[in-house]
């Protein structure tokens, strides 16, 4: 027996820790195990990939995985981005999901009725359990639940050996997440069939379209053009998202002073008046291609008028 | 208003009088919250469009530049993580000659950034920016402080403040993470003779602002040394990027102070000083301290503050008040 994994995140999130706990919880029961994440220059809420391979057998390669039984995915905004990482999920495999969408949904984003599909709200039993946005230990636990290992006691052992702190709130978040997880099995199933892809290797550093560019187009001495960054859409890295209450609002402007992502915009809007009479006012707006949802913008605002609201 | 009394000029961009144009674009990959990207937002407003941007390796280098695209929409030229100062010489010294031969307009008024981090400035940068300032040459060196080297995993550096947990300095039984103080790069700077040196914080972003044009209108090389709160780095919850920043000034750990022309200002005051627990105990990276390290750091706050007080020759600084709430509340500032 050899289980190939894949688990991609955000930077933050704990992608790198949870597959080092399933490392050390699968050893401990008795398995090999190889965990090697895939660094790259990841920022804070830029995604990140890590893979783990469990075999009975000891691992002597330590290949990157490219088509995985298993995909760990920690942001359902990720399906677009990285959706060969889940073309490249063998059929029959599991795609377990961190979303909080009902299970109906969250298969839907997924795509595919010859994987089963594990659907967990990570980030709720986070924020429950650590006050935290880590959702690592939920899915962990939902892992657990449905290869059937490591058993919890072991990662557990694990928590205690890699982390040493924290770990009665990790534990709860781990056992709440292996109770609850939802298993939508895969419909139909021909094994023989291959993945409609593979995994690429380069490290995703900004969610957005890709261009490869070749040789032939590479400027002189790597030249590019100036403020040519727009189609990189950083609004994916987002957990929770601010909504303005324009009421509140007494454009002050201090959000917009104070967003590092360049993302709060000031928008003419036409409004009526009361008498019917029409005339443009500016309001405060938000780019949400590029907000990453840090929730600078509501803390600073003097009014509490910005609030921030969960997304995924 | 009796600051803007006293530095006629400070507040002249306060009234909804920051350019609206952007130059430092979205779509960057700094962690979120990241302050790099407020500094270098307003940064660019100021400097506008005739600026020449020299950027070492560091967090706002990686993040802002991924082939095949870029944020900045200015030159940007990428250097060695040791050769900010001497790269900008270069350029500085080659537009002269540009302008003297006709091929420039003489007139035309270029600025020259260098942007670097605290590691590629007071670290392994320090003898290119030495040499760039003993030289002369008319370049602003802005350094953005996040007090480690962050873009490689948060190592120390020669700005890390005493008492902070770093993976190079982590805190253990013995030692309480890093046990030197911050390099005083201001007066190291200052003290190559320059026109002008300051300090800044983002989240004052009037005061910032205001040294950027002060540093563009200098006749000769100008430094800025600008704290930058780092999420990872410093291990903050992500929306109290400006509060941490806020409460620096607040408790006098970060004092904003120019040096121009040798002549030493304090233009943020601050009447009443919040103990320095307020900005410690917002981050993980000073979580382990105990309370004699932290009347340690006290200490060596109240110290730096009498002297910035003695070299004003009144009190600027106030004395520490704990009845102070340690978050401001909305909307009291
Ligand atoms: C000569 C050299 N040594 C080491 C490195 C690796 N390196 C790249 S960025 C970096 C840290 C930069 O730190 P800092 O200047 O403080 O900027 P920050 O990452 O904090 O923005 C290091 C050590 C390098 N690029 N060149
Ligand atoms: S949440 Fe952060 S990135 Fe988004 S608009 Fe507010 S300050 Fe900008
Ligand atoms: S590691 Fe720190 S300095 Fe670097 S991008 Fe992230 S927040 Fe900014």
């Amino acid at each position: 027996m050899r289980i190939e994994t894949v688990w991609v995140g955000r930077g933050g999130q704990g992608i790198v820790t949870a597959t080092y706990i399933i490392a050390n919880a699968s050893i401990i029961d008795g398995f090999h195990a190889i965990a090697n994440p895939e660094f790259g220059a990841e920022r804070r809420g830029a995604p990140v990939k890590a893979f783990l391979t469990i075999s009975k057998e000891p691992i002597e390669d330590q290949e990157p995985v490219k088509t995985p039984h298993v995909a760990v995915v920690f942001d359902d905004k990720l399906l677009g981005a990285m959706q060969f990482v889940i073309d490249a999920v063998k059929p029959g495999g599991y795609v377990i999901l961190n979303t909080g969408k009902s299970p109906q949904d969250a298969a839907a984003l997924v795509g595919r009725d010859d994987v089963n599909i594990v659907v967990i709200d990570a980030i709720a039993i986070a924020r429950k359990h650590l006050k935290l946005d880590v959702p690592n230990g939920p899915l962990a636990g939902a892992f657990s639940k449905v290869m059937g290992f490591p058993s919890l006691q072991s990662i557990r052992e694990a928590f205690e050996t890699q982390l040493g702190k924290a770990v009665e709130e990790n534990f709860a978040a781990v056992k709440e997440a292996y109770e609850v997880a939802a298993v939508i099995p895969a419909k139909k199933v021909d094994a023989s069939a291959k993945p409609k892809g593979i995994i690429s290797t380069t490290s995703a550093f900004l969610t957005g379209p890709y261009e490869v560019v070749g040789w032939r187009e590479v400027n002189k001495a790597g030249a590019v053009f100036p403020g040519s960054s727009f189609p990189y859409a950083t609004g994916g890295w987002r957990i929770d998202k601010p909504v303005i209450d324009h009421s509140k609002c007494i454009m002050c402007r201090k959000c917009w002073l104070y967003c590092p992502d360049d993302a709060i915009i000031e928008a003419w809007v036409e409004r009526e008046g009361p008498r019917g009479r029409k005339f443009r006012m500016k309001m405060i707006d938000f780019d949400y291609q590029y907000c990453k949802g840090c929730g600078v913008c509501a803390e600073v605002c003097p009014t509490g008028a910005i609030q921030m609201v969960r997304e995924i | 208003m009796k600051v803007a009394e006293e530095y006629p000029g400070l507040y002249e961009y306060a009234n909804f009088e920051l350019p609206q144009e952007e130059l430092f674009l979205p779509g960057h990959g700094l962690c979120a919250s990241c302050t790099i990207g407020v500094i270098a937002r307003h940064m660019l407003k100021v400097l506008g469009p005739d600026t020449i941007v020299v950027n070492p390796t560091g967090c706002a280098e990686v993040s802002t530049v991924v082939y095949p695209r870029t944020n900045w929409a200015v030159p940007w030229i990428h250097v060695a993580f040791g050769n900010g100062g001497s790269v900008a010489s270069g350029i500085e010294a080659a537009i002269k000659v540009l302008k003297r031969r006709g091929v420039i307009d003489p007139n035309r008024k270029i600025n020259i950034v260098v942007f670097a981090g605290d590691g590629g400035t007071a670290d392994i940068g320090f003898q290119a920016l030495s040499g760039m300032l003993e030289r002369g040459h008319k370049v602003i060196y802005v350094m953005y402080d996040n007090e480690g080297y962050m873009n490689t995993g948060i190592q120390r550096s020669g700005t890390t403040p005493f008492g902070a947990s770093t993976t190079t300095a982590p805190a253990g039984k013995k030692v309480p993470g890093n046990v030197t103080h911050k390099k005083p790069m201001v007066a190291i700077a200052a003290a190559h003779g320059i026109p002008y040196a300051a300090t800044a914080n983002p989240a004052y972003v009037h005061d910032m602002v205001y040294k950027f044009k002060k540093a563009a209108e200098a006749d000769g090389p100008a430094f800025l040394h600008i704290l930058q709160s780092c999420t990872p780095g410093w291990r903050f919850e992500p929306k109290y990027a400006i509060r941490v920043l806020e409460l620096a000034t607040e408790t006098g750990y970060w004092v904003n102070y120019e040096i121009d022309h040798g002549e030493f200002r304090v233009t943020v005051p601050v009447p009443k000083r919040k103990p320095v627990k307020c900005f410690l105990q917002l981050q993980g990276r000073f979580r382990h301290l105990k309370p004699e390290e932290i009347d340690t750091i006290q200490a060596l706050i109240d110290k730096d503050v009498a002297e910035i007080n003695r070299i004003v020759g009144r009190e600027v600084i106030g004395p520490v008040d704990p009845g102070l709430e340690c978050l401001t509340p909305r909307g009291a500032r």
